[in-house]
C-alpha cells in the first residue's frame, strides 16, 4: 500500500503538480518537504526577478548545486541584477531561452559575456535601458553567439540599417522593445 | 464465429482473482497492450496492485462502461468516487499509473491538487501525512525565496 508520499513515483506528483496554479499553492507546496521543494525547482519554467540580492542568494540555493532543468525564461526588468548574477544564471540556467534585462543598470558587458558563453540556447534578449552595455560590446556579444534570434539594443537611436543588417546575417532580428 | 465476451483473469499482489470483460479491462492501456501482443495467458499478474484498490479500479471501470449513463451521472460517481482517505488515493494513482488508464489517472490528481489548493506547507503535510525534513532555518530560507520564485 502506498502511505507515503514518498510511495508516488515524481511523475504522478508532477501530474499533482501542474494542477497547481496559484502562486501561493505552489509556494506551500515547496515549502512541504525537500522532495517537493527538488519538484517544483525541476518543473520551474519561468521566474521574476523583483529583488536581486534574492535571485543571487536564491539561485545559489535552488537545487543545491543542480541545475534549474526548466528554467527558460527569467524576467528581471527593473531590478538590481547585476553581473554577479548574470554569472550565477550562467552556471545553473544551461536553458535559458529567454531573458528580459530592461533598464537593469547594474548589468555590463563582462556579465552578459559571462552568462552568454554558458547559456548556449539563449535566443532572446532584452537589454532596453542598460546603460552600462554599449553597441560595441553588444556587437561582441551577437557575434560570439550563434543562439541569439532577437535583441532589443540598449538604445535603438544608435543603430543603423547597415548595422541591422549585419545583425540579420547572423542570424539576430532588432527590435525596438 | 461466436461473438460472444471474452473474459480476462487478473491477479492482484495478494493473489486474489478477478475475471473481468475483456472489453472492460481494456480500459487499461497495459492490459490492452498485453492482449494485442497476445501475451495475455490465462491469468494477467498485477505485481503492483492489492485486492482493495483493484475493487475500486474496477468499480470505475464498470461504471464508466455503462451504456447509455449520463454525464451528470458519471460526475455525481466521480466527485463520490475520490472522496476517500488519502492512503487510498495514493493506492489508486500508484494502480491507474501501473495499468496506464490516463483518464482515472487524470481525475485522481486533480483531486490531490484540490486539497493541496488554498493549504498552509503545515496542513499539507498533516493531510498528506508527510514528514518536515528542513531545518528551521531552510525553512525560512526558501520560504524567503519564495517571494520572488513564483511570481
Amino acid at each position: 500500500m502506498a502511505n507515503r508520499c514518498k510511495d508516488l513515483p515524481v511523475e504522478c506528483w508532477e501530474l499533482i503538480f501542474s494542477r497547481l496554479h496559484h502562486k501561493s499553492d505552489l509556494e506551500s507546496f515547496s515549502v512541504v518537504s525537500k522532495q517537493f521543494l527538488a519538484l517544483t525547482n525541476r518543473l520551474r519554467i519561468g521566474l521574476t526577478v523583483i529583488d536581486s540580492t534574492l535571485l543571487t542568494h536564491g539561485i545559489k540555493h535552488i537545487g543545491k548545486g543542480a541545475e534549474l532543468p526548466s528554467l527558460e525564461v527569467i524576467s528581471a526588468a527593473g531590478s538590481a541584477l547585476n553581473d554577479e548574477g548574470l554569472v550565477m544564471i550562467g552556471s545553473r540556467c544551461s536553458r535559458l531561452l529567454k531573458l528580459n534585462l530592461e533598464n537593469c543598470k547594474g548589468v555590463t558587458a563582462e556579465g552578459l559575456h559571462a552568462m552568454v558563453k554558458n547559456c548556449r540556447s539563449l535566443r532572446e534578449i532584452n537589454l532596453k535601458k542598460c546603460p552600462q552595455v554599449s553597441i560595441n560590446s553588444l556587437n561582441n556579444l551577437v557575434f560570439s553567439s550563434s543562439s541569439l534570434r532577437r535583441v532589443i539594443p540598449p538604445c535603438c537611436a544608435a543603430f543603423t540599417d547597415s548595422l541591422k543588417g549585419f545583425y540579420l546575417h547572423h542570424g539576430c532580428r532588432v527590435y525596438s522593445g | 464465429m461466436s461473438s460472444s465476451t471474452k473474459f480476462l483473469t487478473l491477479k492482484t499482489n495478494d493473489k486474489e482473482e478477478f475475471v473481468l470483460d475483456e472489453a472492460i479491462a481494456i480500459r487499461s492501456q497495459t492490459i490492452k497492450n498485453m492482449v494485442e501482443d497476445d501475451c495475455v495467458s490465462n491469468v494477467i499478474p498485477l505485481p503492483n496492485v492489492d485486492s482493495k484498490t483493484m475493487i475500486k479500479v474496477i468499480e470505475y471501470w464498470k461504471k464508466h462502461s455503462e451504456e447509455g449513463i449520463s454525464k451528470d451521472k458519471l460526475m455525481d460517481f466521480d466527485k463520490a468516487f475520490v472522496k476517500v482517505d488519502q492512503s487510498i488515493l495514493y493506492a489508486l494513482i500508484l494502480a491507474a499509473n501501473f495499468l496506464n488508464d490516463a483518464e482515472m489517472l487524470d481525475m485522481i490528481c486533480q483531486e490531490v491538487a484540490n486539497r493541496i489548493k488554498g493549504k498552509t506547507p503545515e496542513e499539507i503535510r498533516k493531510e498528506f501525512n508527510i514528514e518536515n525534513d528542513f531545518t528551521p532555518e531552510e525553512e525560512e530560507e526558501i520560504r524567503n525565496e519564495n517571494v520572488w520564485a513564483f511570481e
